[in-house]
């Protein structure tokens, strides 16, 4: 004889925050889908759709003041991704690491960073750079993009280093290695995973990134979501619809690599502690 | 080989914390101490203490008599079993035993050989591709233990590290552990809470509560002479019984008025002192009729334990407190839940520690 | 416990070495120059004067005064002020009400092996691009768009959908935009919390309710005010939104202060206005200390009479 079924009572309130969950993540993401498929939109008028085509492809990638605002674009991720590393990394160790009555100071400075209106930080850094007046467009860019970005990595980095705890490193110390060859050998290599993550986050929030880049850049030096800015402004024509999603599969691919590398070294939960 | 490790008058404080409170010992060469307590008695930080890991904030730690109270890790003839073994994840076995021996300047050649040795004593050779994400719990153990041991320190420091192995295991690799120690006549000071593991590795064993040594000896003088109630509590198992000396004689008055004799009393115990008297369960005996023994109670079972070879008898007595009862099973029936018995014991088993309040202990004593 | 005699010396020297935290000096050594002194300008600047026609530079320091502040307080920017916190504050709480339930279906309705993933997809459009996702909200939103003919087909509306270059339309980008702010950290009080203790509540005796009421959101409280206080600061301070959705009539102080300093030139005005508006958002924060500290304390006196 088999067992009788028992059926799993009805849970209607389960069912119903299970769907308002679904509604959501489509709101998120009806956006992204609608700019997607509009960029295939043949007609002359974005808004209104009539036809697929990749028309608007072959356009933006014939236009040379979008190139060359990409090239700028590039080049300042580039450069301030490096800057955040360079100086993150070191900063999210020694937070892990070396704490003292110095890291809740410190700490409280990484979140007026990371909180603070970024409108407010790019008009200090407008007036301070044109006070300067000692650094070319991309440098200025770089520079005002970095300081975000120091401070997304120290964060990342300290997590990991905190997720791992610091026996590896007594470990080495143990069997005889110098604090800088135990920082080589077993530091370092450990902290890979979040020092990458933290390269191609901060690659991509400078990619994307608008309010800083509009009051620090000069003349000639505009960064590809500022020429998409103000083509918007201009008047939006299907070339601007294409290369953004050209520039939203780029952020999205480096944004995902990094997300997938943080959660793999820690929990989910650092990548909460990321945000804003 | 081998070397002394003495520490003398140290203490070391977390704040107002004192986590070792002014800890003098002396390990002789080539021995196999246990430093044996509960969680937060000290003997991790000691431990540390000796492997450079914390600096000690008073007193002194010398390694075959040579003061390294303040020198780094690195530079100590010292190396450690950690807890959770801390081998390097991104290494394969071979590389972690061979990264003590990189920092040396040991040459190519001869690294290798004594990598290769070390991974053969362990019986690991045939794992050394292996990364330790690739290895179980007693694999990883056995890595770590030769990554320490290839080095050849003269003191090797163990903290807990069987603690994540199952018991089956865990029996194993104490057997092996020791083996091991005696071939290579290098010191070991090994930290565990668990009493049964101490009693069987090592030649002496010091008990440790609230950062100081309670007592030092090998383990048949713990468990046999213990010098306080938390000891004698703390090694194996205990029936205590509160009450008060009478006189100065070897004889204690229960709380109930029930008179007990005993054949020994802690030195310095006072007239009418306020004591806890202290038989094993394994010597206290059953039986239907009234016994002889001057030491004996009535009593009624309250249930009956298979402990595999032995018999553990929960007894309740007629005020309500319990009293253990554990006998060889052979010739021993399971009593009946509710059966009347005589509860026994010699005077030779008895006793009497000055009174100490031991709560949340195993032998727990008898609510007031 | 013995005392420690006298004759025991103390050693409480460290080893030798750099000072410990020496590795975390550069970063502090770039946010001091390139952060902390540009804010201390916009404080100096926010008390000049605009220079005049003749006068190099943006903006003369020779005589310094509150006069900005005072024109910072006039009507119509004041009017700004007053639309900005409302629109920030409803679409934070509108970003509560919507994002509590998906937090709450993630960490407790959600197979384990599917949260990772859900929060992946949460974080990854905040992340990209937030001005190509504001502008998408155009196309969708455009009077002639597919959006406004299916309402129109559907007898929903009689004419095109007239949203967007409105304070309506700024208010949705507002809570589209920092949603995902409002949820993770209200997922990771949730997800924290030891399921065992729900079920321990059930256990006792308390309905799915009073369970919720009285165990799960005050666990949840500290994530709560996080995602409120997150938002809200981000939100007032926004300027990507308005900018895109809202025209001229869908106004906040951030494209206020973007203006004074891109097109009138009114630097001083435009840092007066900054300061403010940092004073106002630091307000909030310390309110909200206040608010999770008088909550803890009450939590704290209903916990210790179960009697």
């Amino acid at each position: 004889m088999t067992a009788t079924i028992n059926r799993q009572p009805a849970n209607p309130g389960r069912r119903l925050l299970l769907a308002w969950m679904v509604a959501i993540f489509v709101f998120l993401y009806l956006p992204i889908i609608v700019i997607i498929i509009y960029s295939f939109n043949g007609g002359r008028n974005l808004y209104v759709w009539t036809e697929w085509s990749t028309h608007w492809y072959g356009v933006a990638i014939d236009n040379p003041r979008a190139l060359s605002a990409l090239y700028v674009s590039i080049r300042t991720a580039l450069i301030n991704a490096v800057i955040a590393v360079a100086f993150g990394v070191f900063a999210g160790i020694a937070l892990a690491r070396r704490k003292g009555a110095w890291t809740v100071p410190y700490l409280g400075l990484i979140f007026v960073i990371l909180g603070i209106p970024e409108l407010v930080s790019a008009i200090g850094q407008m007036i301070w750079f044109d006070r300067l007046g000692i650094f070319d467009g991309i440098t200025r860019l770089s520079i005002g993009h970095s300081l975000f970005n120091v401070a997304v990595v120290a964060l990342i980095v300290r997590a990991r280093a905190e997720g791992l705890g610091e026996t590896l490193e007594h470990a080495a110390a143990d069997l005889g290695a110098r604090p800088w060859r135990s920082f080589i050998d077993i530091t370092l290599p450990l902290m890979f995973p979040a020092v990458l993550a933290g390269l191609l986050l901060s690659f991509t929030f400078s990619f994307d990134d608008v309010i800083i880049s509009l009051f620090v850049q000069r003349p000639g030096t505009s960064t590809f979501p500022i020429y998409i800015l103000s083509a918007m402004k201009a008047g939006l024509k299907g070339d601007v619809a294409a290369l953004a999603v050209m520039m939203l599969i780029v952020s999205m691919i480096g944004i995902a690599i990094a997300a997938w590398l943080i959660a793999r070294g820690g929990r989910g939960r650092t990548l909460g502690g990321l945000l804003g | 080989m081998a070397a002394d490790v003495e520490l003398e008058r140290v203490s070391k404080l977390y704040g107002s914390f004192k986590a070792v409170d002014d800890v003098t010992l002396a390990i002789r060469e080539g021995s196999f101490i246990s430093l044996l307590g509960p969680s937060g008695a000290g003997k991790s930080t000691i431990l540390r203490m000796i492997g450079g890991f914390e600096l000690p904030d008073y007193g002194t730690v010398r390694i075959a008599g040579h003061d390294v109270t303040m020198l780094a890790p690195y530079r100590r003839d010292v190396n450690t079993v950690f807890q959770n073994y801390a081998l390097f994840p991104h290494m394969n076995a071979a590389e972690n035993v061979a990264y003590g021996l990189r920092q040396d300047g040991v040459p190519a050649a001869e690294r290798r050989k004594r990598v290769g040795d070390a991974l053969d004593m362990v019986e690991m050779l045939s794992f050394a591709d292996r990364k330790p994400s690739e290895l179980s719990g007693g694999q990883q153990q056995r890595v770590a233990l030769a990554r320490a041991l290839v080095k050849r320190p003269s003191v090797l420091l163990l903290d807990e590290p069987l603690g994540a192995l199952d018991r089956k295991l865990r029996q194993q690799m104490q057997v092996e552990l020791k083996l091991l120690q005696s071939q290579l006549g290098t010191t070991f000071i090994f930290v565990t809470h668990d009493q049964e593991e101490a009693l069987a590795m090592s030649d002496s064993i010091a008990v440790m509560r609230h950062g100081r040594i309670e007592q030092l000896g090998g383990p048949t003088e713990l468990y046999d002479n213990p010098a306080t109630a938390f000891v004698a509590g703390f090694i194996g198992t205990q029936n205590f019984i509160p009450g008060h000396r009478l006189g100065d004689s070897l004889a204690m008055r229960s709380e109930r008025g029930v008179v007990f004799e005993a054949s020994r009393a802690i030195r310095g115990l006072k007239r009418e002192a306020h004591v806890l008297g202290a038989v094993r369960p394994e010597n206290v005996l059953l039986a239907a009729r009234e016994p002889s023994a001057r030491n004996r109670l009535t009593a009624k079972v309250a249930a009956s334990v298979m402990l595999g070879d032995t018999m553990e008898f929960v007894l309740t007595l007629p005020d309500g407190r319990e009293l253990l009862s554990r006998m060889p099973r052979r010739g021993v029936d399971i009593l009946p839940e509710g059966a009347e018995v005589w509860a026994y014991w010699e005077s030779e088993s008895f006793t009497l520690f000055p009174f100490e309040d031991l709560e949340s202990r195993q032998g727990k004593p008898w609510p007031n | 416990m013995a005392e420690l005699t006298a004759d025991t010396v103390p050693i409480r020297i460290h080893r030798r070495g750099m000072p410990r935290w020496t590795m975390a000096w550069p970063a502090l050594a770039w946010w001091t120059v390139f952060f902390i002194v540009p804010l201390l300008w916009i404080v100096v600047y926010s008390f000049g004067s605009r220079p005049g026609a003749e006068a190099p530079g943006p903006v003369a320091l020779e005589t310094l005064s509150f006069d900005n502040y005072r024109q910072a307080l006039s009507e119509i920017f004041f009017r700004v002020f007053q639309i900005t916190m409302r629109t920030a504050g409803l679409g934070t709480i509108l970003c509560a009400l919507f994002g509590f339930p998906v937090a709450y279906a993630i960490a407790m309705h959600v197979p384990a092996r599917w949260r990772s993933i859900l929060v992946f997809l949460l974080i990854v459009p905040y992340w990209t691009s937030f001005l190509l996702r504001t502008f998408a909200w155009r196309i969708i939103l455009a009077p002639q768009g597919t959006l406004s003919d299916v309402l129109q087909a559907l007898g929903i509306l009689s004419r095109p959908l007239l949203i967007l270059d409105s304070n309506a339309a700024v208010q949705l980008g507002i809570v589209y935009n920092y949603l995902p702010v409002m949820i993770l950290p209200i997922y990771v009080a949730l997800e924290r919390i030891d399921t065992s203790l729900i079920r321990a509540s059930m256990d006792l005796g308390a309905g799915p309710l009073r369970t919720f009421l009285q165990v799960t959101l005050p666990l949840a409280m500290p994530g709560l005010l996080g995602g409120l206080v997150l938002t809200f600061i981000l939100a007032a301070g926004d300027y990507v939104v308005p900018t895109i959705l809202g025209g001229t009539k869908g106004l906040m102080v951030g494209n206020l202060i973007a203006t004074q300093i891109l097109a009138s030139q009114n630097l001083p005005l435009g840092s007066a206005m900054a300061v403010m508006l940092i004073g106002l958002l630091a307000g909030v924060l310390i309110l909200a200390g206040l608010v999770l500290f008088v909550l803890q304390r009450l939590l704290k006196l209903a916990r210790g009479a179960p009697l």
